[in-house]
């Protein structure tokens, strides 16, 4: 595969490092060094051999406001307003993803049951009498880390469900398409398109399921309203790993 | 072999990041007392702008703060940790705003401690330093430039094209080959 090239991991890593990876292909390395520990070394030791440069960068004192402003984000009780659920999620995360995944997972499995059925959703619960716990979850998140979509998917049938954890912005003429990102190839496929809508659910039909259990991650990039792109035209705004929970058949389950 | 104050300095620091992992707020503090001039310069060298270079230091802390427990002191020095999370952060502020600032132009020539050509300067560097800027010094002087024009001012491929008025491809080519040869250098 392209990526296990040794040569070009390195070359690719560099160029991270330096800052010359750009647009949607630091994004993508960004995705990559997530789930492959190897990428992730070449990476440090790239961080290794030119951070003295920066080391002789002149210092500068910050303005106090700074600390401030950190002191009252570490400490809950300095916080005015309310801890919302994805700030609890945010707090567990150094204690490791699988507690992230149960608490998402509980609540795409709440948002699940309470979400409004459209037509193709009453069709769904026509053939489903059962709700089931999601088969594949992604947490989306922006460049500072902050949770923006949970994607979910099931099967019996096949279906997935996309909810916004917060506002996102866009122009009218814009919608937000979602893609899977290939394990291995790095391959990126349309999954679904979300326009001013909180939370969507849609059938998937089996090559839409199989991009869903092949994919490494999901992303999301702002695409005109109206087309059909088969790859993104701008940088990718949100990501996130796509975990295999229950589907045993998957190549990444457990 | 490092000075030994730089070893006191690295050690310390990776107790504070270990006590920061355990929640305590007060190393937080010391942390940053010991840390954050160096990070705003580096984050300011790159943005240019105070408001962006504050906005990229508040983000870098929080993610120091949330992420301690995943430093590896078996990695690397944990100023090297810090350093990369601030400048990863910077960068990700310049791309996603995709905006430069005019003012401030800065060239390889006008910053000649990053040429390795001030040997006054280079006295008082570190001897880590020195050998980048030796290893640095033996490339071309178009590889030397689009690498620092990249490193330390966040400029992408096609900006670094554009302000030298060569094609973007030549200058990725530039870059590339120029981070062999600084390897093959570095790990001699």
């Amino acid at each position: 595969m392209r990526y296990d090239d040794p040569e070009l991991q390195e070359a690719l890593a560099g160029q991270y490092v330096v800052g010359a990876l750009q647009g949607p292909a630091r994004r993508r390395f960004e995705t990559l060094m997530r789930t492959r520990p190897a990428l992730r070394r070449k990476v440090e030791s790239w961080e290794d051999r030119l951070t003295p440069l920066a080391e002789e960068t002149p210092s500068r004192q910050p303005p106090e406001r700074v600390f401030r402003a950190l002191r009252k984000r570490i400490n809950p009780q300095a916080e005015t307003g309310r801890s919302s659920f994805w700030d609890s999620l945010a707090f567990w995360r150094p204690f490791g993803a699988a507690a992230a995944v149960l608490v998402v997972l509980v609540g795409g499995y709440a948002g699940f049951i309470l979400s409004q059925p459209g037509p193709q959703q009453q069709q769904i619960a026509a053939t489903t009498p059962e709700p089931v716990l999601p088969s594949y979850v992604a947490v989306l998140e922006d460049a500072g880390e902050q949770p923006a979509l949970v994607v979910t998917a099931y099967k019996g049938p096949w279906r997935l469900s996309v909810r916004t954890l917060r506002p996102l912005d866009r122009q009218n003429a814009e919608v937000f398409q979602i893609w899977t990102v290939e394990r291995g190839s790095g391959t990126v496929r349309p999954l679904l398109q979300l326009a001013g809508e909180d939370a969507a659910a849609r059938p998937l039909d089996e090559d839409a399921w199989t991009a869903v259990k092949t994919s490494e991650s999901l992303m999301v990039t702002l695409e005109s309203s109206g087309t059909s792109p088969t790859a993104p035209s701008g940088p990718v705004l949100f990501s996130g790993l796509c975990i295999a929970l229950w589907d045993d058949s998957a190549p990444n389950a457990g | 072999m490092k000075p030994k104050a730089s070893l006191e300095s690295s050690e310390r620091l990776g107790l504070l990041l270990s006590r920061c992992s355990l929640g305590d707020q007060s190393a937080f503090a010391d942390l940053y007392d010991a840390t954050s001039a160096k990070l705003f310069g580096i984050a300011f060298r790159i943005l240019k702008r105070e408001a962006w270079a504050e906005e990229a230091l508040q983000e870098a802390y929080m993610k120091i703060w949330r992420y301690a427990d995943s430093y590896n002191p078996g990695r690397g020095r944990p100023m090297t940790w810090m350093i990369n999370v601030v400048r990863n952060q910077s960068l990700d502020l310049l791309r996603k705003a995709d905006y430069r600032a005019a003012e401030e132009e800065w060239s390889p020539e006008k910053d000649q401690r990053m040429s390795g050509e001030n040997p006054a300067a280079q006295a008082e560097t570190s001897q880590e330093m020195q050998r980048v800027l030796g290893c640095l010094s033996g490339l071309t002087e178009e590889q030397r430039d689009c690498i620092l024009l990249s490193y330390h001012q966040g400029y992408t491929p096609t900006e670094v094209a554009n302000r030298i008025g060569r094609p973007v491809g030549t200058v990725k080519t530039w870059i590339r080959r120029g981070l062999i040869k600084v390897r093959e250098c570095l790990d001699q």
